[in-house]
């Protein structure tokens, strides 16, 4: 199609275009006639100008531009990855709590009128005492494996802070020795 | 906008980004850090990027009013007023890109006044719509047409002056 265009074409679509009249479709038409290597002699001084926007469009960001941005979309999802685990283990201990006053207040045994043992645990009907007790047992065991757990995970973190704080702590002792060194000299 | 969301919609911009930069700071490092946080400022904003129409050309106005206020830092030791992106003052650095650059058509686009150099670039090489170009300058659509024309026309003269008389550009 481009190579259909006459010269009086582009004249027109030239003088369109520095109007600021000419369409995008129009402006890539022009564009595809001045990379061309046959421009009528007419033309050629607008080809420094075709060529230039060409050229413009070449430039591109540097490949690693957008690291530090992934950095910290990187980190905040750490963060927020840490917090819901500990809004997990929260929500696990809350329910412990929970099925410890439903099995409190669910495996109270009830003693019927004639003399039969009765427990309800989550719904479920145990008629046995020593099954209860078993029942019991398994779910406190439960209970404190997942405590234990939650325990250890919580303890980590507070360990490694108390871990950076100990310079602090030594520098502290050092600025007291120096305070009192200083202090005495004071006195003196 | 989520993580994967901002990323597959912001990042493809950076090229066009860069460039916005490079053409309005005349300096590739400072494009370069320009850029860099305007990812950072897009990203702390992912929140409130799905109420714009359009969020390229959101990012894009972004941009220049970030390196408008860089520009503004750096000269602040002069008169900040509205005119001051039209002041084309040839600063050292500005230099150093012109003289690395042989071309005539760049020299005569970065002789046109800010305003209309970004415009011309917005649509010529960006290839926006006068819409999009108005949404990124904060101007109404005909001032955007009048600018481009403006622009377009000077660089015609200028090209068709040298070729008459052979003027030779001072660098």
């Amino acid at each position: 199609m481009m190579i259909m265009m006459n010269i009086q074409d582009i004249k027109q679509l030239l003088d369109k275009y520095f109007a600021a009249e000419t369409s995008q479709e129009e402006e890539r038409k022009l564009s595809a006639y001045f990379s061309r290597s046959d421009i009528d002699s007419e033309l050629l001084p607008y080809t420094s100008l075709f060529r230039q926007i060409v050229e413009e469009k070449q430039l591109t960001a540097p490949a690693n531009i957008a690291d530090k941005l992934k950095e910290i979309q990187q980190r905040q999802h750490k963060h927020k990855t840490v917090y819901t685990r500990y809004l997990g283990i929260s929500i696990s201990i809350a329910a412990g709590l929970l099925i410890l006053l439903t099995i409190g207040l669910l495996h109270k045994p009830a003693q019927s009128n004639n003399g039969i043992f009765i427990m309800y645990s989550n719904g479920q009907r145990i008629g046995d005492p020593v099954t209860a007790a078993e029942f019991t047992n398994k779910q406190l065991e439960k209970l404190l494996v997942s405590f234990n757990k939650a325990s250890d995970l919580i303890t980590k973190p507070i360990n490694t802070v108390e871990q950076s704080l100990a310079p602090l702590k030594k520098t502290n002792e050092q600025l007291t020795k120096v305070e009192q060194l200083l202090g005495f000299n004071s006195q003196q | 906008m989520k993580r994967e969301e901002f990323n597959i919609t912001v990042l493809p911009l950076q090229d066009k980004l860069f460039r916005f930069a490079v053409s309005i700071l005349k300096n590739i490092n400072n494009a370069e850090d320009a850029l860099q946080e305007v990812l950072i400022k897009l990203w702390e904003r992912k929140d409130d990027l799905s109420k714009y129409n359009s969020v390229e050309a959101f990012a894009m106005r972004m941009m220049k009013n970030h390196c408008i206020d860089r520009l503004r830092r750096v000269n602040n030791n002069i008169d900040i007023n509205d005119n001051l992106l039209d002041k084309n003052e040839v600063t050292p650095e500005r230099q150093t890109v012109l003289k690395d650059t042989i071309n005539l058509a760049y020299r005569l686009i970065e002789q046109l006044p800010p305003t209309q150099q970004m415009i011309m670039r917005l649509r010529d090489v960006e290839e926006y719509d006068l819409n999009e170009i108005a949404e990124i300058m904060e101007m109404n659509p005909n001032a955007v047409r009048t600018n481009l024309s403006r622009a377009r026309q000077t660089v015609r003269e200028q090209l068709l002056k040298i070729e008459l008389f052979g003027i030779q550009m001072k660098a």
